[in-house]
């Protein structure tokens, strides 16, 4: 499983999400926006939106951080 | 299984009421959209007494900690749709992948807390994250190098407007007030950078876009003219209103809060209300903080006097 998380260094719920996936311990490849236009326009054009966090798990791509859907969806516990 | 009290919301009053609560050994359940609340969008808390400078992540992390440190009962990704009062207990109605879900209490608190407040204009839901957004910290980044307007002309308007300070080309603040209003130093900032523009007595008539914001029609009040601004991004910061709609067996002032009274009562015997959610005047976390302990010492002394186990 590849996990990358989009974010910016200002968003909060890009943090949390990061601390979920290390609390997990998964890896996962953080790319920070605003130093990447490439993966910016990568996210515009996958998601159709311009919200952070962006979670990419495989070729499926999740907007926002939503930990409820993401225990599921990893079949992972609290 | 009927608990004690169920806490509706797991912010900064929710958290608290729910320490109060386990120190006093009571059988309670919180349930929440998420645990922590909005309390992670705060950039930084200073005033919150005991710890200097921390990150809104960070308090709410420590929020949290302490909670979960008495095992307690929480429930997240539940939101309340309705409250039902049946004979002495309250029966608590959720939806939960599309089954309805009662939860069933002697003692209810409410601390929903508050959202942003929308414009209600069009285009508004359509281009929610689309170029269009409440959060300047979190999406700003998106518009670097871009025109971007935000809407509102008070504190939290004037700060997004500085976040996105070394971020956007150009930045306009469009408010309904004469002027902006708020902390002084930010105000003199703001109109000193080449960079922001304000217009004044404005009302915001649409919001434009193809698949983006492209900009928004505004009337200009005083001389009554429609006006169309282009830009890239718009950020909406035109207050706060209370999480409170559901809760229409309660009695609400003329801003839908929760009327409570210095014990955190509702009109509603055995329902309790805590935190922003409520009529309480100042909208600050360590209010937030001592009305949900408020909150949750009247309820333990509301199950005392009508059920003699405890």
């Amino acid at each position: 499983m590849k996990i990358k998380i989009f974010s910016s260094p200002t968003c909060p719920w890009c943090q949390v999400a990061k601390d979920f996936f290390k609390d997990h311990g998964l890896e996962f490849e953080a790319i920070d926006l605003t130093e990447d236009p490439e993966a910016l326009e990568e996210v515009i054009e996958k998601t159709g939106q311009m919200g952070v966090p962006v979670i990419k798990i495989d070729d499926e791509y999740i907007v926002d951080f939503d930990k409820k859907f993401l225990l599921k969806k990893l079949n992972l516990k609290e | 299984m009927i608990y004690d009290v169920i806490i509706v919301g797991g912010s900064a009053a929710g958290i608290s009421a729910g320490i109060y609560l386990a120190r006093q050994r009571i059988n309670f359940l919180l349930i929440c959209e998420k645990l922590g609340g909005d309390l992670p969008n705060l950039t930084v808390v200073q005033n919150y007494p005991g710890i200097s400078d921390i990150s809104g992540i960070d308090l709410s992390e420590n929020f949290k900690k302490h909670l979960q440190g008495y095992n307690s009962e929480i429930k997240e990704g539940i939101s309340v749709k309705d409250i039902i009062v049946q004979d002495n207990h309250f029966l608590l109605k959720s939806l939960e992948q599309n089954q309805e879900v009662l939860y069933e209490a002697k003692s209810v608190i409410i601390a929903t807390g508050s959202k942003p407040r929308e414009l209600n204009v069009e285009g508004e839901v359509e281009y929610l994250h689309k170029g269009l957004s409440y959060c300047a910290i979190c999406d700003g980044p998106f518009f670097n190098n871009k025109c971007v307007a935000i809407i509102g002309g008070g504190n939290s308007a004037n700060y997004a407007a500085m976040s996105l300070m070394n971020i956007a080309s150009e930045i306009f603040i469009l408010t309904d007030l004469d002027d902006l209003v708020g902390e002084k130093t930010v105000i003199e900032y703001l109109k000193k950078s080449p960079k922001v523009k304000i217009i004044p007595r404005v009302k915001i008539g649409k919001i434009k876009g193809e698949k983006f914001v492209t900009g928004l029609e505004y009337i200009d009040i005083k001389y009554g003219i429609d006006q169309i601004l282009d830009v890239d991004g718009i950020f909406i910061y035109i207050g706060m209103e209370p999480n409170s709609d559901v809760f229409d067996i309660l009695e609400k002032n003329e801003k839908k809060e929760i009327k409570i009274d210095k014990t955190g009562k509702t009109s509603v015997p055995g329902i309790f209300a805590a935190g922003d959610v409520a009529d309480t005047p100042y909208k600050q976390i360590a209010i937030a903080v001592g009305s949900g302990a408020i909150a949750a010492l009247s309820a333990v002394n509301y199950l005392g006097q009508n059920d003699q186990s405890h």
